[in-house]
């Protein structure tokens, strides 16, 4: 943990203090792109490894989920 | 980047779940058959389930709303990818072995652990014991509990290895180096 981390959660000074909840938006986004990406980078890995063959049924769904990336 | 709504962030959840949901059908459907005691085989298939153990968690993190929790999580992901790509690159039969037998390293290690800290326990002693029977020759093999690897011996070198397996692979796919530098970066911009 990070104090860059810790910075998301400071304290509102002149108040007692409550652990209050601090969700922020972008991390959300951050994190599904994130887990996602390396996802796709683990299958792939196995997949060329193990010879399996998924390459093609891999690509696509990596495709269907780069398509998301238009709407931003 | 603007702000998502949350909305959208479902949308890009759905979308996320939907990706792995397929990638499961789509590897479920070849009806591999993993070796029994051949790390070759097993090492793969078992990063492959916690990665999907893994990236389920972080979506569930994240339709709560955790997104900072859920990038720290992705740092595991980061880490058995290089991990995986550094087993499967070359010398495969050796890499995948010793990481199967760094468990051994860790079982002794825990045992010690327990004895220091319930010193004179008959329990604890024989837990030692048993460990240092059973896994023993495995454990020796290992100059640190703290990384399977004897060498490299930490992440960073692991991610220089040049790409082999797969050659043709376009950057960033063949860099694990870059990859490493870029999350670590990240972690120091954002969380963890």
């Amino acid at each position: 943990m990070t104090a860059l981390a810790l910075d998301e959660v400071f304290p509102t000074t002149g108040v007692p203090y409550t652990a209050k909840e601090t969700k922020n938006p972008r991390f959300v986004f951050e994190a599904i792109v994130y887990a996602t990406h390396w996802l796709f980078y683990i299958m792939i890995r196995v997949d060329a490894y193990r010879q399996l063959g998924l390459d093609t049924k891999i690509d696509a769904v990596v495709k269907e989920f780069a398509k998301m990336f238009a709407t931003l | 980047m603007r702000q998502l709504t949350q909305t959208e962030l479902e949308v890009w959840i759905d979308a996320a779940e939907a990706a792995a949901r397929q990638l499961k059908e789509a590897i479920t459907a070849e009806e591999i058959y993993v070796a029994t005691g051949v790390a070759t085989s097993s090492i793969p298939y078992e990063h492959l389930t916690k990665a999907f153990q893994i990236h389920e968690a972080v979506l569930l993190l994240c339709r709560a709303g955790y997104g900072s929790e859920a990038i720290a999580l992705c740092r595991i992901m980061t880490e058995m990818f290089i991990t995986l790509r550094w087993i499967t690159n070359q010398d495969q039969s050796k890499r995948a072995e010793e990481f199967a037998f760094f468990v051994a390293k860790r079982k002794e290690y825990a045992a010690k652990t327990f004895l220091k800290y319930q010193l004179g326990s008959l329990i604890a002693t024989d837990a030692v014991k048993y460990v240092e029977n059973v896994y023993k020759q495995y454990a020796d093999k290992y100059t640190s509990w703290k990384f399977w690897s004897n060498k490299p011996n930490n992440l960073k070198e692991l991610a220089k290895e040049k790409e082999v397996l797969i050659p043709g692979l376009v950057a960033p796919d063949d860099d694990a180096e870059m990859q490493y530098e870029l999350f670590i970066a990240m972690r120091q911009i954002m969380c963890t």
